[in-house]
């Protein structure tokens, strides 16, 4: 039966997850790392959310179930959005440092 | 102690998924070029599809392998190959700020991961009936209902009758009634070294069983290995497997044409202001 995974083990992988995530998003200085590393990091809280959902029994359990799927219609907009925000500005810089975006004048 | 092979499968499969998950984390924070950590990233999205899956959720996962592994990523491959330049190479992999930025998430995990392996599991689980069990509740809305014991302490021996004249031993597990109906459960423990805490408990609640072959969200009725065999899930990652492959084939072909392609013209550094 599937119920012998200890709950604590779910949100232990979640966290470590989140961890290397955020330390992606927070050293890399390619964008698109830096955008995986959000990706990541959402996907950790997806997993904290259904480790959670599974504690409970029946209709509650739903509950744990729904906010995931709304997180990753809001996370594959933020990718495209993310993403031809990227291209855009890679056109007049070219360059992927992430350093090279910080001025936002033009 | 109550084993199935299911018992010991889920642990496992769990465990493999979780290091797998990691493993690519790690991957994806030393990847030198960003389509090495795209496919690491796809790694960790496949195998935290796989530990949905064992979560009894089913449906999230087969969302997870569309969404994320298939269109995001896809997207993601995309771009990186359209704008494919020599001059990444230029841009270090680390530089002294993000040995500095690198202390935060360090700290933030092992606080994390320290207080979660302090934490009793009991804290997360729903409110108990009948002081001794913590599950099922009345409206248990799937086939297999998960049966729960509160921790009475070393020694104690827990036995379940299911009220459909089967009775079994083990302080969590699953059971699979064959018709819908009422059901009034009882839990006896006994031999625990806190006489308090033997006794018994009844609850009452109410099981649906769902058909085979009709998969509800929150039923483990896909990916049930008892009811159905490894065959549907074997199938599934075998899905996320191909998919995988077939990203991989796509970038390496990708790559050998555009090694061959002319060299672009060298772009001004800065940008104009």
């Amino acid at each position: 039966m599937i119920n012998h995974i200890a709950l604590v083990d779910v949100q232990i992988v979640a966290a470590i997850l989140f961890c290397l995530g955020l330390a992606v998003a927070l050293t890399r200085r390619n964008v698109f790392l830096l955008l995986m590393g959000i990706e990541l990091m959402l996907n950790a809280v997806n997993l904290s959310f259904i480790g959670f959902s599974r504690g409970f029994a029946g209709a509650e359990s739903l509950f744990g179930q729904m906010t995931p799927i709304f997180i990753i219609a809001i996370a594959a907009s933020a990718a495209c959005v993310g993403l031809a925000m990227v291209i855009c500005i890679v056109r007049g810089r070219e360059s992927l440092d992430s350093d090279a975006f910080a001025d936002m004048k033009e | 102690m109550f084993y199935s092979l299911d018992a010991i499968l889920g642990p496992a499969y769990f465990w493999l998924f979780a290091g797998i998950a990691t493993l690519c984390g790690i991957g994806l924070l030393l990847a030198r070029h960003p389509i090495n950590g795209a496919i690491y990233l796809i790694g960790v999205m496949l195998s935290l599809s796989g530990i949905y899956a064992l979560l009894n959720s089913p449906f999230l996962a087969v969302l997870q392998v569309l969404v994320y592994a298939g269109a995001i990523m896809m997207l993601v491959v995309f771009v990186i190959m359209v704008l494919n330049q020599a001059k990444e190479h230029t841009i270090p992999v680390f530089d002294w700020f993000s040995l500095v930025g690198l202390m935060l998430p360090l700290v933030l995990g092992a606080a994390l991961v320290g207080t979660l392996s302090t934490a009793n599991a009991a804290v997360f689980r729903t409110d108990d009936k009948a002081a001794l069990i913590t599950s099922p509740k009345t409206d248990q809305g799937t086939s297999t209902v998960v049966f729960a014991a509160v921790d009475a302490g070393e020694g104690a021996s827990y036995v379940w009758e299911f009220g459909d004249k089967t009775t079994t031993s083990g302080r969590e597990l699953g059971h699979a009634y064959a018709q819908s109906g009422t059901y009034t459960a009882k839990l006896t423990v006994s031999g625990a070294k806190d006489a308090a805490k033997n006794g018994s408990a009844t609850v009452t609640f109410r099981a649906v069983a769902v058909p085979r072959g009709e998969i509800a969200l929150l039923s483990a009725t896909m990916f049930d290995v008892r009811a159905k065999g490894p065959g549907y899930y074997l199938l599934f990652e075998l899905v996320g497997v191909v998919l995988l492959a077939s990203v991989v084939a796509a970038v390496v072909l990708a790559k050998r044409s555009l090694e061959s392609a002319p060299p672009e013209k060298p772009a001004h550094q800065e940008g104009h202001h």
